[in-house]
């Protein structure tokens, strides 16, 4: 601790940039081209539903299912913020009372957001 | 994701003690995974952690009583208990009155005490949440769940059960009652698996979304998500303890003539 206070304000900001400047060369590897398999193995034309087949409708599901619950889950939580909002406008001492109501129905909408997070994850990995 | 390495994993016996439960209790249901023992080790750790704290914390209790009264200067951690016991009071009383507030205010307040450090120490490097499998929080819900009937039952006897069967109780309303049983009974038994899962899918997906973004950039990209992070465990501890308040008083109001 004592020799990060002797050094001055510039000099840690120039460690800062240089660390994470050096630990964003990571980003810039060469990325290995995949090759496409996909559309080999999810062809059932031969009648049978194969379980390639079956991944990709569960995990497109699971992707539709949390795209809705977080968009929709949003729309709540944002008329809760906007009530709440224009209540301490209208009265700004009582910010102090809005505020608990606030945050427990901002938790409550968010948990319903949070039960389709669980399914998808549960589906996401038992495909 | 959630295998990475803890402080755990220092301790001499912890391979083998790995090995013994994955043998003894299979995969876990969840995702056909191996079963993770980091959890269970930090929800003692987490324990210890309280009982420490608290006997440290009240040794000017054992002193003498007029000291006792007397509050300290600054933010200590008696202060931090006396801070916590005032607001879980201040959350009971308008619901229960004193007396049945003081009669809870164990319950509640050891179910927000363990809930809170246990998130918590989810957020310094090299533990893992204990609350951030569903092991741990449905073991709190179905406490509550059972703390719910048993002190409505002792409050109202067995005429408790005929809050179950709705708001008309004459044999001409029989099939009203019988719809509203099976509601009422799907109601109660969501309660436990809707605060067990509220705050095990906070507390993973805020443990993942911080590892997520250390695997991209380690140094200072997680801190926001950090700070995030101790918003959330504030506020779902908040929201455990006042759900459970609000199904307690449910079950034990009188209200009805």
């Amino acid at each position: 601790m004592k020799l990060i206070r002797q050094l001055s304000t510039r000099s840690l900001c120039v460690i800062y940039l240089a660390a994470v400047l050096g630990s964003s060369v990571f980003m810039f590897t060469p990325a290995s081209f995949a090759e496409d398999h996909g559309a080999a193995v999810t062809d059932d034309s031969d009648g049978s539903f194969n379980e390639a087949k079956k991944a990709a409708y569960v995990l497109m599901g699971a992707a539709f299912a949390l795209a809705i619950a977080a968009s929709v889950g949003a729309i709540g939580q944002s008329r809760a913020a906007s009530a709440a909002l224009e209540g301490i406008a209208r009265n700004p001492e009582a910010a102090g009372k809005i505020f608990t109501p606030l945050i427990l129905s901002l938790a409550l909408i968010e948990s319903l957001v949070i039960y389709v997070l669980i399914i998808a994850f549960v589906w996401m990995t038992k495909v | 994701m959630p295998d990475h390495s803890t402080w755990f994993h220092f301790l001499p016996f912890y391979t083998s003690l790995l090995e013994s439960a994955r043998e003894k209790l299979g995969l876990s249901w969840y995702k056909g995974e191996q079963i993770e023992i980091a959890h269970v080790l930090g929800y003692a750790f987490v324990v210890l952690l309280i009982i420490f704290m608290a006997a440290f914390a009240l040794r000017k209790y054992r002193q003498s009583v007029d000291e006792a009264l007397i509050p300290e200067k600054k933010f200590t951690l008696a202060n931090f208990f006396e801070m916590f016991t005032e607001m879980i009071i201040g959350l009971m009383e308008p619901m229960m009155g004193r007396t049945a507030a003081l009669y809870f205010l164990p319950l509640i307040g050891t179910v927000g005490i363990v809930i809170l450090f246990s998130n918590l120490i989810g957020l310094v490097p090299g533990f893992a949440p204990p609350t951030s499998t569903w092991n741990t929080t449905v073991a709190m819900a179905v406490v509550i769940f059972f703390a719910t009937h048993i002190y409505g039952v002792k409050k109202h006897g067995i005429a408790y059960f005929k809050h179950f069967l709705g708001p008309v109780i004459k044999w001409y309303a029989l099939p009203l009652m019988l719809i509203m049983l099976v509601i009422e009974i799907i109601g109660h038994l969501a309660r436990p698996l809707s605060l067990s899962v509220r705050l095990m899918g906070n507390m993973f997906a805020d443990h993942l979304v911080v590892a997520t973004f250390a695997i991209l950039v380690p140094l200072f990209l997680p801190l926001p998500v950090m700070l995030l992070g101790v918003l959330v465990c504030v506020v779902q501890t908040l929201v455990f303890c006042l759900l459970s308040i609000i199904y307690i008083s449910l079950a034990i109001e009188e209200g009805e003539h």
